[in-house]
């Protein structure tokens, strides 16, 4: 038969029950702020997500570079190819300017 | 209620209240934990985006200077072969000089007529290379009859001061201070500056 004792032994244990829940509520906080502060911490620190991207992006570009230069390398051989074939023709024309009509270049 | 009943009922609170807590504090962990999770996402976003900006801005560069560098080098072709015409015509008008062509005797007549026609007076002196001496009487004959035909009757003179140039003349007035430059040289770069939309042209036509 329960005494007034058993009484006050079952309320110690209650609050013992609280309090150690209590703590391990406040250890499950405890571990979830340290792993949420690592998270954030390495997700700043993390460089190879934006390595990864920089040297995608860098070779991208040179690809871009590459093809302007090689187009313009093409259109360079293109005009040499016409000026070569067009040079006497210029040089005529430039003949029959200087030995044609004249033009004043000193004055009074 | 009886104290066995009491009891119970303490033990049943107790455990009803630790559970809570323990509900509570797992429900806490998984808020901070998507909270870190969600921060973490926005910082892996910002660092891609300010990646992102650091890669448009080198290939704002980098593009720019193979744009420059592309038409550097189609322009240096183009100067090659606008350099060689006006070395090349030089040296075709050097040689109609040195042979004293009738080309060459046309063009000293034209050349004296036109600068006479653009200066005033009646007596003008006009400059030549030594090497033109041997024709230098018949170009003034011819010049003068020329300039006659359109009604300006003048008396040209050969300078006394030889000129050094390629070809061509100088004409000036007696007092000097009027003169008309028009040798080779002088017409050459003019050709250039006028001309140089029509030689490219010429050059480039395919």
């Amino acid at each position: 038969m329960s005494t007034i004792r058993d009484l006050i032994d079952e309320e110690k244990r209650a609050r013992l029950i609280i309090s150690e829940a209590e703590d391990r509520a406040r250890k499950m906080i405890d571990d979830a702020r340290r792993k949420a502060d690592e998270l954030i911490r390495n997700s700043e620190a993390d460089e190879s997500v934006a390595s990864e991207q920089m040297a995608r992006g860098e070779s991208e570009i040179a690809k871009k570079r590459e093809e302007i230069l090689r187009e313009s390398d093409e259109e360079a051989k293109k005009i040499d190819y016409l000026c070569k074939r067009n040079l006497e023709e210029a040089i005529d024309f430039v003949v029959s300017c200087v030995l044609g009509e004249g033009h004043e270049l000193g004055g009074a | 209620m009886s104290l066995e009943e009491l009891k119970s009922e303490l033990r049943r609170l107790a455990e009803e209240e630790a559970k809570r807590i323990i509900e509570e504090a797992d429900e806490e962990s998984r808020r901070i934990l998507a909270q870190a999770e969600d921060e973490a996402k926005k910082a892996t976003e910002r660092r891609r985006q300010e990646t992102g900006r650091k890669l448009a801005e080198k290939e704002r560069v980098e593009l720019a200077s193979a744009r420059i560098e592309a038409r550097r080098r189609i322009s240096n072709v183009k100067s090659k072969y606008l350099d060689q015409v006006f070395i090349e015509a030089e040296n075709r008008l050097k040689e109609i000089a040195n042979k004293k062509t009738s080309t060459y005797q046309k063009a000293m007549v034209n050349y004296v007529a036109e600068a006479v026609k653009s200066l005033e007076g009646n007596t003008f002196m006009i400059q030549i290379r030594r090497q033109d001496q041997p024709i230098a009487d018949r170009i003034l004959e011819l010049a003068e009859k020329s300039l006659s035909k359109s009604g300006k009757n003048v008396t040209l003179k050969i300078s006394p001061t030889q000129m050094n140039s390629l070809g061509g003349v100088i004409v000036h007035t007696e007092d000097m201070r009027q003169y008309y430059v028009n040798t080779f040289e002088s017409r050459l770069a003019k050709t250039r500056s006028e001309n140089l939309g029509k030689i490219m042209e010429t050059l480039l036509k395919s």
